[in-house]
């Protein structure tokens, strides 16, 4: 027998427990798998699914096991985040009300999805999980499929639910039919009521190795050997933070963090300021994080410097961290990284790009003002 | 058979089999027994306690044709019935799918008709704080008044979304977290009757794991027993359960008490190998924080729920952290861990957690700092102090002098880098003692107002700048001023600045208000002779220094 859990890269922690599950035929009807992004939780979940259904002697099986790689009704039920149509209420199916041409993105992005199960699945505007696709549920659950064994609902960043669909749920998935599997996927496990939390088998997704993401990166997206070399030590084990990061483009993204934080520092504002807008190009809100992620770390190496340990992120820049460190000696470079890692939360209060540039500016330079 | 998860196995049938809600239990059937049983119940408590189970318990006691002690048989056809969701009778309602005021329309038409087979009409709502305001509402008159054969019961986690209208209607039990012997005594029945072989020590860890719910343990046991087929290891039940090993924890302690920041890369690298959660390390290290304080507090290990070998370990910090900075440390960590359920990325947020958290100083008592200065060389040190005694902050440099006074040997060349921000007090206090006269309480006076304008700065500190001080006996500081509006102020606020003068001056000064209107300003601005007070100290120098007459 095929064991389909063998194609996940990386997760060995998980692969075990969900093969120990196979083997002692003790599954679930609740499984919550938690992680941060892009660690392939999206991809076991179908995959543990197709595992599943492989147990079974039915002649079938060919079909079912495409059918639910497919994602496709009745075998799986996908729930993702939608956006929502006009004038949709509670009771409205949900995708009832979407526009046509939300309809066909929808269709579009399942499609890539499928081909490519590390695709992130982007709607504009789908922020939460219906109440109505949790309902839907519902429906699901009350049709009785002879044909099909095992059926699958595979739940999409879960921590999206809002209050209500949450509670919805609830006695859904305390006690379902028979042979209805729940999976919930999530990067927030602490917005989940803890009523959700307890009815499941929660299993933990480790960062994956830099090995793992590059071997994904190589298969399912194919970059190139010299990108996902510079790139894998900055995922911190996020196959999503990767992709980002080789959308910005790595290398430049180094320099210019380097750049600007040089020019804060010396307090050259204007520089500072260029330097800043051409690396957040025409994304600022996107983008933003993720440079003030980077220089995080950059601070964190000087710190790391100035112990004297060796292992280091900026890797190719070792004598600037060391210039850094004698030009600057007497910076509070702790308080300075929690400062940024507040600005980082700051972008989701949609605040105009212009004002966070400068409060990032001035707050870099500030340190060095003081001494 | 498909597998059935263990929680919906062994749900209990009986009250009797109830885990751990005896309270509850007793209550109820005593109630049948003397067939005193209200028309509702609500049902309150965390999850996995048994809220569910004793409804659908009671639900059962009710209707059974042979109940026996006011428990139900299981066996008679009505118990059946139940068991299997086939009694009309008995409506299980899921509050938070049908929370519409259609709904509860729908449900309130139907309370009127009798029960088809049974005795009593059950209406079971769980997840009822979910009903909208509406629909509460649209159920009070049928909830306080129902047909004589209707019940309901509801069932909820969060009793206080639940209207108060509704709570004074029913009959309301909050169900207790399970204690952990409980939960282990469960888990090894069950284990017994499922022939699992699992050890005492596996035992305890899930059920510490499961924080007071049953459900949660039954579901971890199910885990472990999936995962480990038949031989169940304390050490593999750990690595599955993604339990921290509390070894980090004493090494980030004594990274605290060494300032080792090397450490703290060393165990973020650990935690983030092993795949440990960086909020649950954070929550155990608060804990771990607890436990040293508890140590220092009692000094007994009784209050720690930890092994033998770990309990010696938190009592030989005894001597090495000191009450304030565990109380520091804490807080620190407490306000961090709100951060880090927000942060995108943790390994670095956690990193500068920690680093945030060695470089966090030792806290110095004001105590401390008077006998360190009573002590030893100290002129010096007061000389140095004067010129700044205003000082809210000290520089770092000071402040390590001073630190390094009292306790030398725990500081390192840290201490420079981070000012911590002490009040001004203790310094200034003992700067001043020594001597307090008019000129000096003149000259500080501009200092003085400054201080308060730290805390008041809109309306006390205007006022104090306009105060004339006349004079000075002993601690009775006299002064006057030129509008009314001040002196009102200053007499609502008289409590607050003395006491703030203490602060300052280092003796607590009786502030008199001079009912005359003199005009006499400060020694470094333009003096007018106006005064018509014989009291006035200026007079008699302006007198004899400047060789001047009265002017009658």
């Amino acid at each position: 027998m095929k064991n389909f859990l063998d194609e996940i890269p990386g997760q060995q922690q998980v692969k075990t427990i969900l093969n120990g599950f196979l083997k002692s035929k003790n599954i679930p009807h609740a499984l919550l798998f938690s992680g941060i992004n892009g660690t392939g939780k999206e991809y076991t979940a179908t995959k543990f699914a197709q595992s599943v259904a492989s147990q079974t002697k039915k002649s079938n099986i060919n079909r079912v096991l495409s059918q639910i790689e497919l994602l496709s009704e009745p075998y799986v039920k996908y729930i993702i985040p939608l956006p929502r149509g006009k004038g949709e209420t509670d009771s409205t199916s949900p995708t009832e009300k979407l526009t046509n041409d939300e309809i066909e993105l929808l269709r579009e992005q399942l499609s890539l999805k499928i081909q490519n199960p590390f695709h992130k699945i982007y709607l504009p505007k789908a922020n939460n999980i219906k109440i109505s696709s949790i309902r839907d549920i519902k429906k699901f659950l009350s049709l009785d499929f002879s044909e099909i064994e095992r059926r699958f609902i595979i739940i999409n960043d879960a921590h999206l639910m809002n209050e209500e669909a949450q509670n919805a749920l609830l006695k859904n998935l305390e006690e379902p039919p028979e042979n209805v599997i729940f999976i919930l996927c999530t990067s927030q496990v602490s917005k989940l009521r803890r009523t959700i939390i307890s009815r499941c088998w929660r299993i933990n997704f480790d960062p994956l190795a830099e090995k793992d993401i590059a071997y994904i990166l190589k298969k399912f997206f194919e970059s190139e050997e010299q990108v996902i070399k510079a790139v894998t030590p900055f995922a911190n084990g996020s196959v999503q933070t990767a992709l980002q990061l080789i959308e910005m483009d790595i290398f430049r993204l180094k320099e210019k963090t380097i750049a600007i934080l040089r020019f804060s520092f010396g307090r050259k504002f204007s520089s500072a300021f260029d330097e800043l807008n051409s690396v957040l190009g025409d994304q600022p809100i996107q983008n933003y994080p993720a440079v003030v992620k980077m220089m995080i770390i950059w601070l964190n190496d000087l710190l790391k410097n100035k112990y004297n340990l060796k292992d280091f992120f900026f890797n190719d820049y070792r004598e600037t961290l060391e210039k850094f460190n004698s030009k600057f000696p007497e910076t509070d470079l702790n308080s300075i990284s929690v400062k940024l890692d507040k600005l980082i939360s700051l972008t989701r209060n949609n605040i105009n790009p212009n004002l966070l540039s400068a409060n990032l500016i001035f707050e870099l330079s500030a340190v060095t003002a003081k001494s | 058979m498909n597998f059935v998860v263990t929680a919906r196995k062994w749900r209990p049938q009986r009250f009797d089999e109830v885990v751990g809600q005896e309270h509850i239990t007793a209550t109820i059937k005593n109630a049948i027994k003397e067939n005193r049983i209200p028309h509702a119940y609500l049902f309150t408590g965390p999850r996995g306690v048994g809220k569910t189970t004793t409804a659908r318990i009671l639900a059962k006691a009710l209707n059974c044709e042979n109940q026996k002690d006011a428990e139900p048989c299981n066996k008679c056809s009505n118990c059946v019935a139940i068991q299997n969701s086939q009694l009309m009778d008995i409506i299980e309602i899921d509050g938070a799918s049908n929370r519409g005021i259609d709904e509860v329309r729908t449900l309130r038409d139907s309370v009127k008709y009798a029960p088809t087979k049974s005795k009593y009409k059950v209406y079971i709502i769980d997840e009822v704080h979910m009903l909208t305001r509406e629909s509460f509402n649209a159920f009070l008159k049928t909830l306080e008044e129902p047909p004589e054969y209707t019940i309901f019961i509801f069932a909820t986690t969060d009793a206080h979304k639940v209207p108060l209208t509704i709570i004074s209607r029913c009959q309301r039990f909050d169900f207790r977290r399970i204690q952990l012997d409980k939960i282990k005594e469960t888990l090894k029945m069950i284990a017994k009757e499922e022939k699992i072989e699992i050890d005492d020590k596996t035992l305890t860890t899930i059920a510490k794991k499961a924080d007071g719910a049953l459900r949660d343990a039954e579901s971890y046991f199910d885990q472990v027993v999936s995962f480990c087929q038949g031989k169940i290891d304390s050490a593999v039940v750990a690595q599955m359960l993604n339990l921290i090993n509390e070894e980090v924890f004493f090494k980030i302690s004594d990274a605290v008490l060494d300032k080792n920041f090397k450490a703290v890369f060393e165990v973020t690298n650990t935690i983030y190998e092993n795949g440990w959660d960086f909020t649950d390390f954070l929550d155990g290290l608060i804990e771990h924080f607890r436990n040293i304080l508890s140590v220092l507090i009692t000094n007994s290990s009784n209050g720690i729920e930890s092994a033998e070998n770990y309990k010696k370990k938190y009592l030989e910090y005894t001597d090495k952290f000191s009450e304030s900075d565990v109380l520091r440390l804490l807080s620190f960590l407490n306000k961090s861990h709100q951060e880090i359920r927000f942060s995108q990325n943790q390994k670095i947020k956690i990193e500068i957690i920690l680093s945030h958290l060695i470089a966090l100083e030792k806290t110095n008592t004001i105590s401390e700092v008077i006998s360190s200065l009573n002590s030893s060389d100290t002129p010096k040190f007061i000389g140095e102090q004067k010129e700044d005694y205003s000082g809210a902050k000290l520089t770092g440099k000071k402040k390590a002098l001073l630190v390094n006074n009292s306790k030398p040997q725990n500081f390192s060349q840290q201490s420079s880098t981070k000012i911590v921000n002490s009040p001004p007090t203790s310094e200034i206090k003992s700067a001043i003692l020594a001597e307090l006269n008019f000129d000096g309480v003149v000259d500080k006076w501009q200092k003085f107002v400054d201080f308060i304008r730290e805390e008041k700065g809109l309306t006390l500190a205007p006022a104090l700048q306009s105060f004339n001080l006349i004079s000075l006996s002993g601690s009775q500081l006299e002064f006057s001023t030129f509008d009314e509006q001040d002196k009102k102020l200053f007499e609502m606020h008289e409590n607050y600045i003395e006491k703030k003068s203490e602060e300052f001056f280092g003796r607590r000064l009786k502030f008199n208000w001079i009912t005359k209107k003199t005009q006499i300003k400060k020694s470094d601005q333009k003096i007018t002779a106006k005064s018509q007070t014989s009291a006035d100290p200026f007079e008699e120098v302006i007198l004899n220094e400047l060789g001047g007459q009265k002017i009658q």
